[in-house]
């Protein structure tokens, strides 16, 4: 066996004696089933493995060693895989694409990763990796597309983010790297063909020819003929959280895609604007983080971007009036932050509403229903960061306000009932009856 | 070679074998190609030809071989004007436009041709006849190559195709065939090394019988709705396997019995 698909189904047990002594095994498709256990430890040896998809299971334990060679596509999202990234990992050095997420992963995001050159795709997400995003990684000069959302990194994001491809480079198409499934159809295609002239010999035993003559004929190399729906056949596919939404990204649209998710982490310090040098990114999102500072001006040359979300964060200052050269900009948030001023309103900014903006008491213009003089007089109180804590204040005064006229009103009864006899009786009186009525036993006055 | 050249060719009557095919040829063929009535050989497969399919070819009584494979050709073709051929054993059309129509239950007809390879690809096989696989297949006793794929054709699965006990290459993937594969489908094709029926309408289980084709190096059952377990010691069986998808479909049980050789 060289090329497995078992993937969507419902497969379940552990993959525990399933592989045996193979070594020839090329491609490995058992995503979206319901194996349990652990990955063999034999799939270390299985040296001419290219793709390995085991995604959507239950598998635990820990990421074994796989083998340098050939490994191309690694795929393990989706399960309960635990531990840290280890560093066998850091030989498989032929590794385009990379996808850990959503599992339980701990530790630190490795250091070694520039070993991962030819990365173009890495995919972290939704695991509990802590501490800084390692300066390696922008060694990374082919990634397109990376995803460290939802971990608990929590130092700064480094400045080196600059020279990184996200859809600079033009690359070969993804599939291509996959020699031997490209090989292997593209041949059978044409041993189809061929099949035509050699399935029956004696199709051309009665034509005129003799056997050598036409044996000529027979020995014509075809070309290889790369089918374009080998994409199709072959489904390497990448999940990104894109305009708000997750969407999977495959064929084409997959070697287009270039975007950076760093949402729903610890992260702090400023936004680098060494960003900007990112030309061809589509997606940049940081949302959810304690990021501080203005939002950089060089933002404006990412001409490409269709989505840049940055909610969430304690950024201030200004909106740059520059941003409104993205002219693909779709999706804009900056919501829940500390901007200050007027949003630009031409071109894209045109479109959209409210819900961008929401949450920066500092914000002000007819979109906003705020006029500008009145709350740029007043950005010094600090404590409005944003709409959470506004609300706290409110409730703070309200508890402390209701207090003191309850208190207030106690005390005023009290001293008129001390100072009128007969407000003081009339009173004692009635609550007597009205005791009475509850319990007969209760004498009345 | 420009087109104008190509008339040049209706001289060689003798012409026994014409095959042009991995070029980029695309201008129209002419239509006194219809004198090389001793043709035998006429292959176009893998060229750049976009305009309707020639009619010519029903005068080609003597080809044994004639393909479009891999083509842009447009329009109706109707399998009855070969019916005559006799000697016919390999044919192959396919289009690359979305716009070619085989037909082949216009007329009734009766074919004088034993195939032994036909490959009709991408050719929204009989659309305007509630896209119905071709009865003609029916008298086909000795075919080892049948390729149906990308018609949208319709109906249960062609039983009758196992008559070809011969078969080798067997692919009517991206259909719309529905039901039940037969129960005994790996005895009456001993011998096929290649079958795709993904992207179809099929369910039930996997037969266990499929086990006894040893000589199998390519299956794929995909995207359908297959289920149940796998047959026992399936993969085992399959010496010669070396591609297998089962994907999208709603298989389950445990891998216990499947040693991946």
């Amino acid at each position: 066996m060289r090329f497995l698909f078992l993937n969507n189904n419902n497969f379940s047990g552990t993959l525990e004696d399933v592989f045996g002594n193979n070594t020839k095994l090329g491609l490995l498709y058992i995503s979206n089933n319901s194996i349990t256990g652990t990955i063999p430890i034999e799939i270390s040896n299985m040296s001419s493995l290219e793709i390995i998809d085991l995604s959507q299971n239950n598998l635990i334990g820990s990421i074994p060693k796989f083998t340098a060679g050939s490994l191309r596509f690694l795929y393990l999202q989706k399960n309960n895989l635990t531990g840290s990234i280890p560093s066998e990992l850091s030989e498989s050095s032929e590794l385009i694409l990379l996808d850990l997420g959503d599992n339980k992963l701990s530790g630190k995001i490795p250091n070694w990763m520039d070993n991962l050159s030819r990365l173009r795709v890495l995919a972290l997400g939704g695991n509990n990796l802590e501490g800084d995003i390692p300066i390696e990684l922008c060694q990374l000069k082919n990634i397109d597309m990376m995803d460290l959302s939802r971990n608990k990194l929590n130092a700064s994001i480094p400045t080196c983010f600059q020279n990184m491809s996200f859809g600079m480079h033009d690359h070969n198409p993804i599939f291509e790297a996959l020699y031997q499934i490209t090989k292997f159809l593209s041949e059978r295609l044409n041993d189809i063909l061929l099949l035509g002239r050699h399935i029956d010999n004696r199709i051309f035993d009665g034509l005129i020819w003799n056997e050598n003559s036409f044996s000529a004929s027979l020995t014509i190399d075809l070309p290889l003929h790369v089918d374009p729906s080998l994409n199709d056949e072959i489904n390497l596919e990448v999940e990104f959280r894109t305009k708000l939404y997750i969407y999977s990204y495959k064929g084409k649209i997959l070697e287009k895609m270039a975007g950076l998710d760093l949402s729903c982490n610890y992260l702090t310090g400023l936004i680098p604007s060494q960003f900007g040098n990112l030309q061809q990114i589509k997606v940049l999102n940081l949302s959810h983080n304690f990021l501080s500072g203005p939002i950089p001006i060089t933002f404006s040359n990412l001409t490409q971007i269709e989505s840049l979300d940055l909610s969430y964060n304690n950024l201030s200052g200004k909106i740059p009036y520059e941003l409104t050269q993205l002219t693909s900009l779709e999706i804009f948030n900056v919501s829940y932050n500390n901007l200050t001023g007027t949003p630009p309103s031409t071109r894209q900014f045109a479109t959209f509403v409210e819900d961008s903006y929401r949450g920066n008491p500092g914000l002000c213009g007819p979109l906003l229903n705020r006029k500008c003089e009145h709350v740029e007089s007043s950005p010094s109180s600090k404590s409005n960061d944003n709409e959470k804590e506004e609300t706290n204040v409110d409730m703070i005064t309200f508890y402390w306000s209701f207090a003191t006229s309850y208190v207030t009103i106690l005390l005023a009864f009290i001293t008129v009932l001390c100072i009128n006899a007969r407000w003081r009786m009339a009173w004692f009186y009635y609550i007597g009856k009205f005791m009475h009525t509850l319990f007969p036993a209760f004498p009345l006055y | 070679m420009h087109i104008m050249n190509m008339t040049g060719l209706c001289k060689l009557k003798d012409l026994v074998e014409l095959d042009i095919s991995n070029n980029m040829f695309g201008a129209k063929l002419p239509e006194c190609l219809s004198n090389l009535t001793n043709l035998r050989v006429f292959e176009l497969s893998n060229n750049l030809f976009s305009g309707n399919f020639p009619s010519f070819t029903t005068n080609l009584t003597s080809l044994v071989y004639l393909s479009f494979y891999g083509n842009y050709t447009q329009g109706s073709f109707s399998l009855s004007t070969l019916a005559n051929h006799s000697n016919l054993k390999v044919l192959y059309i396919s289009s690359q436009s979305t716009k070619a129509h085989i037909e082949t239950e216009k007329i009734k007809w009766f074919p004088q041709f034993q195939l032994r390879s036909l490959i009709l690809r991408n050719g929204n096989l009989n659309k305007d006849r509630g896209s119905v696989i071709p009865t003609f297949l029916s008298y086909q006793y000795h075919l080892m190559l049948v390729d149906l794929s990308r018609n949208k054709i319709v109906g249960s699965f062609p039983s009758w195709l196992m008559h070809n006990h011969n078969m080798k290459y067997f692919d009517i993937s991206n259909n719309n065939l529905s039901g039940l594969l037969p129960e005994d489908i790996g005895i009456f094709l001993p011998s096929v090394t290649h079958l795709n029926f993904s992207c179809n309408n099929l369910k039930g289980n996997i037969p266990s019988s499929t086990g006894k084709m040893k000589e199998l190096q390519f299956l794929d059952f995909s995207h359908n709705h297959f289920l149940g377990e796998l047959p026992e010691q399936l993969a085992t069986k399959w010496n010669e396997l070396q591609y297998l998808k089962l994907s999208n479909n709603i298989l389950h049980g445990t891998f216990l019995n499947f040693v991946i050789l």
